[in-house]
């Protein structure tokens, strides 16, 4: 029953899960099905609550340090039962998504202190637009409808997303993404998705241009270094906020 | 030479009514049909009070009609439509009004047997997209729908927490109307006055965090999507109505709306509402089975829907342009000026012919 839920977790579509669907998936017949959960509810809340100890024990298995956050991110990925635990679209069932969420917000308070603990974080950047980043590069390396999973998923497995030449392709939104943004001189920026408009000083234009035709990030450091008076360090405490505030405002 | 007198194509649109915070979506689609086809075609107005507007707008309407209540019953509809066909020859009819819609569709053909066409679905699909069954629909089709419950009793609103229904939540009409309530006081007030004006059940739908984007095309009744148009709202009057808006590409929203005409097999224009969440996810809200009143932007952004819509129900070759992203609305009010025998005409005929330089419904063809 758990493996079923597992499934259709994964194809994210827990929000219209059936006992039937569950029945079907797992073959197992309705009726023994009711005899051990009288709800869909109850089959639920048995699901988060299993997946969730399952993964405290995990979390409480994972070394000290980078060497640790990269082991639990191979786990997560070998075993993926975990991973649609923390990225599927929760159920609508508000006790059910609160039980899921307060499994979640624990996961990501454990890892948050992990990397407040490391030695190696880039400098000047804040643990929450880490943990931040690191979420989202494991929600699109699960996602199943990113056609580019597959390598990110090889690239977490070995390295952290903020760790360089990670830097490149994982903190800007997608190239594809920042080439649908209509830009102007005068500083205004369009997203014809999702119908935001915004400004940018010269320097985010300046990097929103670039970043349309090269998802290179470290070459932009090097080229705001270049064209605008500012030390490297600041701007690339400066590239890593933009590019927090670029991927809220594209969302 | 051979001169030949050819009747105009003759359209005639409903939902004339024009009110600043809450316009009814005809005038627009008139609009629409005025741009695509100038003074080649004619166009009636019908509008169901002496007080809309746009029955009075001569450069959109050719001439007006009212027609009575939906309440009066299809009969009287059906001989006020008789007569009306017989001052005008109407070749199309375009209906956009909600609480219309069922009596248009049931009378779909006794209209034809008066040579007026539509496009526009069946009783069973209208049926379908009713609120208190959007959930059902949205399952079938696999689009996440908040969580909403019938309810008849506002004693609802003081024991909800029982049932883990937290505040705010949103009440809602059968047909129309939604408010949101913070408490149960709220709840049981917006209760009393949505049953008095559109009766039981009422709707209470958990309240979800995000922004409403809108969706409008034709349904050519084989589970094909025409002409989408998106946009986002800006900014909303009092009533939640689009007061400015911009034209955007979503595919999510787009492959949505697609999945719920092809569930439905609908036929005719339609508007799917539906709010994105800040993590990305979409939700259903609504379906309405006509243009909507922002419907003048997608024309004016590249795509004429209304047009389009008339030359399918013609049978002509329609194309249907993608429409350019980043064009705003900004919805204004405007005053009409009428002399007293104008309004005298419709307050006692229910009947205005525009005075204007077109022939009335005839054009010379040099051949």
């Amino acid at each position: 029953m758990l493996r079923a839920i597992d499934e259709i977790a994964g194809k994210d579509q827990l929000a219209f899960i059936t006992t039937q669907r569950v029945s079907r998936q797992s073959g197992i017949s309705d009726g023994v099905l009711f005899r051990h959960f009288s709800t869909k509810e109850a089959m639920l809340a048995a699901w988060v609550e299993t997946r969730g100890d399952q993964l405290r024990l995990l979390l409480d298995a994972m070394p000290a340090g980078r060497s640790g956050l990269v082991y639990l991110l191979q786990q997560l990925f070998q075993q993926k039962v975990f991973l649609n635990f923390l990225c599927c679209q929760p159920m609508d069932t508000p006790y059910l998504r609160q039980l899921l969420d307060s499994y979640r917000m624990q996961f990501i308070r454990v890892i948050q202190t992990r990397i407040e603990l490391m030695s190696s974080t880039p400098i000047g950047v804040t643990s929450d637009l880490l943990i931040d980043h690191l979420m989202q590069s494991i929600y699109r390396a699960w996602n199943p409808d990113n056609p580019e999973r597959e390598w990110q998923k090889e690239r977490l497995m070995n390295q952290l997303p903020w760790e360089k030449n990670d830097i490149k392709d994982n903190t800007f939104p997608s190239q594809e993404t920042m080439q649908r943004l209509a830009l102007n001189d005068s500083g205004f920026v369009f997203d014809p998705v999702n119908g935001k408009s915004f400004t940018a000083n010269e320097t985010g234009i300046y990097a929103l241009r670039f970043l349309q035709h090269s998802s290179d990030s470290e070459a932009l450091l090097l080229a705001i270094a270049r064209d605008f008076d500012v030390s490297p360090s600041d701007a690339a405490r400066d590239i890593t906020e933009f590019s927090s505030q670029l991927r809220k405002f594209l969302q | 030479m051979n001169q030949e007198i050819v009747k105009k194509l003759t359209i005639a649109v409903t939902g004339m009514n024009a009110k600043p915070d809450n316009p009814g979506p005809g005038l627009a689609v008139a609009r629409c049909l005025r741009l695509a086809h100038g003074d080649r075609v004619r166009i009636i107005g019908l509008g169901y009070d002496v007080l809309d507007a746009g029955l009075y707008l001569n450069d959109i309407c050719d001439a007006a009609y009212l027609l009575p209540y939906p309440s009066a019953g299809e009969q009287q509809l059906m001989e006020r439509m008789e007569y009306i066909q017989q001052q005008e020859s109407i070749d199309v009819l375009i209906p956009c009004l909600d609480a219309e819609l069922l009596s248009f569709s049931r009378l779909h053909h006794e209209f034809e047997h008066l040579d007026i066409r539509m496009l526009i679905p069946d009783v069973s699909q209208l049926r379908d997209r009713n609120k208190d069954r959007l959930g059902e629909l949205a399952r079938n089709a696999g689009i996440r729908y908040p969580e909403t419950k019938n309810i008849t009793s506002a004693n609802f609103f003081y024991r909800c927490h029982d049932d883990n229904w937290t505040y705010p939540m949103v009440v809602k009409g059968i047909f129309y109307d939604a408010t949101i309530v913070h408490n149960a006081d709220e709840g049981a007030e917006a209760f009393r006055n949505i049953a008095a004006s559109w009766g039981y059940p009422v709707l209470v739908q958990r309240y979800v965090e995000g922004h409403e984007v809108n969706l409008t095309a034709i349904g050519d009744g084989k589970g094909e999507l025409l002409g989408a148009v998106m946009m986002r709202k800006q900014a909303v009057t009092d009533k939640g109505k689009a007061w400015s808006c911009v034209t955007i590409e979503d595919q999510r929203l787009e492959s949505d709306a697609l999945k719920l005409v092809q569930a439905l097999q609908w036929a005719g224009p339609l508007e799917v509402e539906m709010l994105k969440e800040s993590d990305g996810q979409y939700l259903l809200i609504e379906i309405n089975p006509r243009f909507p009143a922002w419907i003048y932007l997608a024309a004016e952004a590249g795509s004429n829907l209304p047009a389009g819509l008339v030359d399918l129900i013609m049978n002509k070759q329609s194309s249907f342009e993608k429409p350019k992203t980043g064009m705003m609305m900004i919805r204004y009010a405007q005053e009409t000026v009428i002399d007293l025998s104008t309004f005298e005409a419709m307050a006692m005929h229910g009947r205005y012919i525009a005075d204007v330089n077109r022939e009335n419904g005839q054009e010379l063809n040099h051949e």
